[in-house]
């Protein structure tokens, strides 16, 4: 609606206000969780106290830092794969990328070891397989548009991996490796430490600037491909690059974290209901939007219980409810 | 000495897959600066192949097409994006980009790849959009706009970026009697200009309005192609349609009328 376009400029510099109460939070969150009690940290408490200190910098903060990375990547991914699909209701979870890491995971767990370097690069590569079998897939495809056989191509090869994390599951043994894909799937921060963050920051970070840097040339890929192409662009070669960035920083962080979804559906929309369509503002603030409520969620997955909540658990259940209300008031608008 | 054309069709052959039905036989076909050319024809004739082969979109499978003397894979898509702009027949348009952004993508083909619009784009954006009429509705949300605004905007578009040829695909096949109007006299002030327009239609009577040069397709060829009077005759549309057509002169502009 005009709603949205207007309302971005009424507010001023949002994306500034939006980047400062991400900083905010992330330094409030160093405090909570159910040390020394439940919930706050005192800032005094924390000056003195060497076990405080431990724990903020050795576990709070490497978990923070993985929660914004996790919830940008999603959500940058989700707005690439929504503008360049011309699908609003797309993210990487369709084309069979969230189920090709999970069944990379799970597939390391039960046939090679549990060791985090070998699942995480086993959930990464079959990330990327899962988009390429969708690609090559819906090119080969003989029903519908381009959109409507990618997205098919997304839950057909999605189905496979689903399947084949179902035989994985059948075939573990329950007592070792049957905990450790079940925790995987649903989706947590909990084990994260300097060496996961390590490990992840750079292609997370080479995949967020690409995304970034390319953010005005998204609204072009989101025009039809003849009239991109009148517009000098080259639009296979370009989608192929943001797709690339897409699926690499979300492979990294999703290959420490689990599955977490909903994030790379719902943010996106968000943003671009507050800072209207354009990419240039909207990529932005689905980042800062993103990573914020990645931190709000592992705050509450962290604090408020004793025992921990999956984050996925949480992000797909806050997740749908806005899914749900978005339905609800008729803002999505999905053309073909 | 004839001057060297702007567009040159020469023999080109195209179909959509490489084994099947051909679209255009050995097609020849040259547009002179300067000029308004519509291209009419029976549905399935070629009209908008022909369009996208003028672009570069698509590439002939035999012959080739040249612009200002050179063949068009020896131009960048940046340079083709500065000679010509396209008016597609229709666009889906997914997201709810304001009149100002969408008409901004307008500026791509001037931009270093990473680069963004700056403010001399956004002057340029500002004019168009008052020059197709749309000014009062700056600020809207594109997918607010009638199906006619609609076709301004992307009208709009193709003047940001500030082509010497612009090709319209149907540009008046969603517009009711005013914005036909506006359109058809948009297109006149860009003709004055020097823009050599190519367009595609249904109605001959867009046509008779608008174009210096006609050319009548037929199953994937050039059937006939001149300057309008000597074309838009009876016996040449009723051929081209394989119905029976009569031309009256009414108020010095041709008619055709089924009979």
């Amino acid at each position: 609606m005009a709603w949205s376009a207007r309302s971005a400029r009424v507010m001023g510099y949002p994306l500034a206000w939006m980047a400062g109460l991400l900083v905010l939070v992330f330094a409030l969150s160093l405090l909570v969780g159910r040390y020394p009690g439940p919930l706050l940290l005192s800032p005094e408490r924390f000056a003195h106290d060497e076990l405080a200190q431990r724990l903020v910098l050795n576990l709070r903060l490497p978990r923070l830092l993985t929660a914004v990375m996790l919830g940008m990547s999603l959500s940058a991914a989700g707005a690439v794969f929504q503008m360049i699909f011309g699908n609003p209701l797309v993210e990487p979870g369709f084309l069979g990328v969230s189920q090709g890491a999970a069944f990379g995971a799970a597939l390391s767990i039960v046939c090679l070891s549990s060791a985090a370097w070998l699942v995480q690069g086993s959930a990464a590569l079959f990330a990327f397989l899962g988009l390429a079998l969708s690609y090559l897939l819906a090119r080969r495809a003989r029903f519908g548009g381009w959109v409507l056989r990618l997205v098919l191509a997304g839950i057909a090869v999605s189905a496979l991996f689903s399947a084949g994390v179902g035989v994985l599951k059948y075939i573990a043994d329950p007592l070792r490796q049957l905990p450790e894909i079940t925790f995987w799937l649903l989706g947590g921060l909990w084990s994260i430490t300097w060496v996961q963050v390590r490990s992840i920051a750079p292609v997370v970070l080479v995949g967020l600037v690409v995304m970034y840097r390319m953010r005005w040339r998204l609204n072009l890929l989101s025009l039809d491909d003849t009239t991109a192409f009148s517009l000098g662009v080259a639009p296979g070669r370009e989608r192929a690059l943001l797709l690339t960035a897409a699926v690499a920083a979300t492979a990294a962080v999703v290959s420490v974290s689990g599955m977490v979804g909903w994030i790379g559906l719902i943010v996106p929309h968000m943003a671009r209901r507050l800072f209207g369509a354009d990419a240039r503002r909207a990529l932005p603030a689905a980042m800062l939007m993103g990573g914020l409520f990645a931190v709000l969620c592992d705050d509450v997955a962290r604090a408020l219980l004793a025992g921990e909540i999956p984050l996925g658990i949480l992000t797909s259940l806050i997740g749908a409810l806005f899914f749900i209300a978005m339905l609800m008031t008729r803002n999505i608008r999905a053309e073909r | 000495m004839k001057n060297r054309p702007l567009f040159l069709f020469d023999q080109i052959s195209f179909g959509y897959q490489p084994n099947g039905r051909t679209v255009l036989h050995a097609l020849s076909l040259e547009i002179e600066s300067g000029t308004v050319t519509a291209i009419l024809g029976p549905n399935g004739a070629g009209k908008t192949t022909l369009l996208h082969l003028a672009l570069g979109w698509l590439a002939p499978q035999s012959g080739q097409v040249l612009l200002n003397g050179r063949p068009l894979d020896g131009y960048s898509r940046r340079d083709l994006g500065q000679w010509m702009a396209l008016v597609p027949q229709s666009e889906r348009i997914p997201f709810e980009y304001s009149i100002l952004e969408y008409v901004l993508l307008g500026r791509a083909p001037y931009l270093a790849p990473l680069d963004m619009p700056g403010a001399e784009d956004y002057v340029i954006g500002e004019q168009v959009i008052d020059q197709v009429g749309l000014g009062q509705l700056n600020g809207r949300a594109i997918t607010t706009l009638s199906g006619g605004e609609r076709q301004l905007a992307l009208v709009a578009r193709a003047l940001a970026q500030q082509p010497r040829l612009l090709l319209l695909d149907e540009p008046t096949s969603h517009l009711d009697l005013a914005n036909k109007v506006r359109l058809l006299r948009l297109m006149q002030e860009l003709a004055a200009r020097g823009v050599t327009l190519l367009l595609t239609t249904h109605e001959p009577d867009v046509a008779a309005a608008v174009a210096t040069h006609l050319v009548l397709m037929r199953e994937g060829q050039v059937y006939q192609a001149g300057p309008l009077p000597q074309v838009f005759t009876a016996e040449h549309l009723s051929a081209t349609y394989g119905v029976p057509v009569s031309v009256k002169q009414v108020d010095g502009r041709r008619i055709a009328l089924w009979t």
